[in-house]
């Protein structure tokens, strides 16, 4: 498959809504709506991750994707991205 | 036009009319670049070392899987690849990030300077020898600052490079780089940048916003970092 040309691009901003929101002002150029979303998934992992090393993990904060009209593409919560294990689960298999 | 990079040498060094008229005798011709242009390329012989005198370049590597690492950003008065000289060929390479301009200095005349100007081959050597205290003091950065100290660490070192050159204005400077290319340096994503640069700026430290930083409290924001810059080695050589 040939690489998508710049010029063909869109524009996806990236806001994280954890402790506090950071909103996304500059913004990211990528080929397709996959390709946002599968960077949104990275984004919430890596950030679930940062939240773990504090001690205090909160499944329903996320990274919410817009595009360049302002209008949300997705809304990828940590919850939605981790499976989770506890022992009691263990337990029973 | 090499005005910027006799700034970084006169911080450092004596620095006589006669070695300033050799240089400007030697770097003539300019070249021009776009963002995204490689200004000196990895694995290819190299003729002419490249003295930035307009915009912002990268020194990075990429790996297998298109990642790219900075290493270091290049700011006018820097000599991207004088380390071209002796290696011929570089192991990385050297990225317009905004449009940019170099001056060349042939490797030819670098080789009638050592012979001809000892003194001045030592200063030019500084530099590289500089760039390589940049290089390790990046290495624990990257290895042992975490978070927020790390981005305060490169607004420090970048405010100290910026102020020789006399590109600040007060504790302000123009760093026209992208989120995503501070991630590339410091090796965060762009959100986790994102969200330091808010925690920067909820502290009173620093705001990074539209390419302009602007540093509230040096103090704090240097003691946040652990910045120490004795490794830019600033101020006047003894000899």
């Amino acid at each position: 498959m040939e690489p998508a040309r710049l010029s063909e691009y869109m524009r996806f901003f990236f806001h994280l809504h954890n402790d506090i929101e950071t909103l996304d002002e500059e913004g990211r150029d990528l080929p397709d709506a996959d390709a946002a979303l599968a960077l949104a998934i990275d984004e919430a992992r890596l950030m679930a991750a940062e939240s773990v090393k504090t001690g205090h993990l909160d499944l329903t904060h996320n990274v919410e994707v817009t595009d360049e009209s302002g209008a949300t593409c997705f809304r990828v919560s940590f919850g939605d991205v981790l499976a989770i294990a506890d022992r009691q689960e263990k337990s029973h298999r | 036009m090499i005005e910027k990079l006799f700034a970084t040498i006169q911080e450092r060094y004596a620095f006589s009319e006669e070695e300033r008229d050799l240089l400007r005798d030697k770097m003539q011709e300019t070249a021009d670049f776009v963002p995204g242009d490689i200004i000196a390329p990895e694995g290819e012989e190299i003729h002419y070392s490249s003295l930035l005198v307009a915009g912002i370049s990268c020194r990075s590597k990429c790996t297998a899987d298109g990642m790219r690492q900075i290493m270091q950003f290049n700011i006018p008065g820097d000599f991207v690849d004088l380390h071209s000289y002796p290696l011929e060929i570089l192991d990385h390479s050297i990225t317009a990030l905004t449009k940019c301009r170099i001056v060349k200095l042939p490797h030819r005349d670098i080789t009638a300077i050592i012979e001809s100007n000892p003194r001045l081959a030592r200063i030019l050597w500084f530099a590289t020898m500089v760039d390589a205290s940049i290089h390790r003091e990046w290495l624990v950065c990257l290895g042992s600052r975490a978070g927020t100290k790390r981005v305060a660490h490169l607004f420090c070192e970048m405010f100290y490079r910026f102020r020789v050159v006399g590109l600040t204005e007060d504790t302000t400077y123009n760093f026209p780089v992208s989120q995503a290319e501070l991630g590339q340096a410091l090796g965060f994503t762009s959100i986790h940048i994102n969200r330091m640069l808010r925690d920067l700026r909820d502290q009173g430290l620093v705001t990074f916003r539209n390419k302009l930083v602007e540093i509230h409290d040096l103090d704090a924001l240097e003691q946040l970092a652990e910045f120490d810059p004795g490794y830019l080695y600033l101020g006047r050589r003894s000899s």
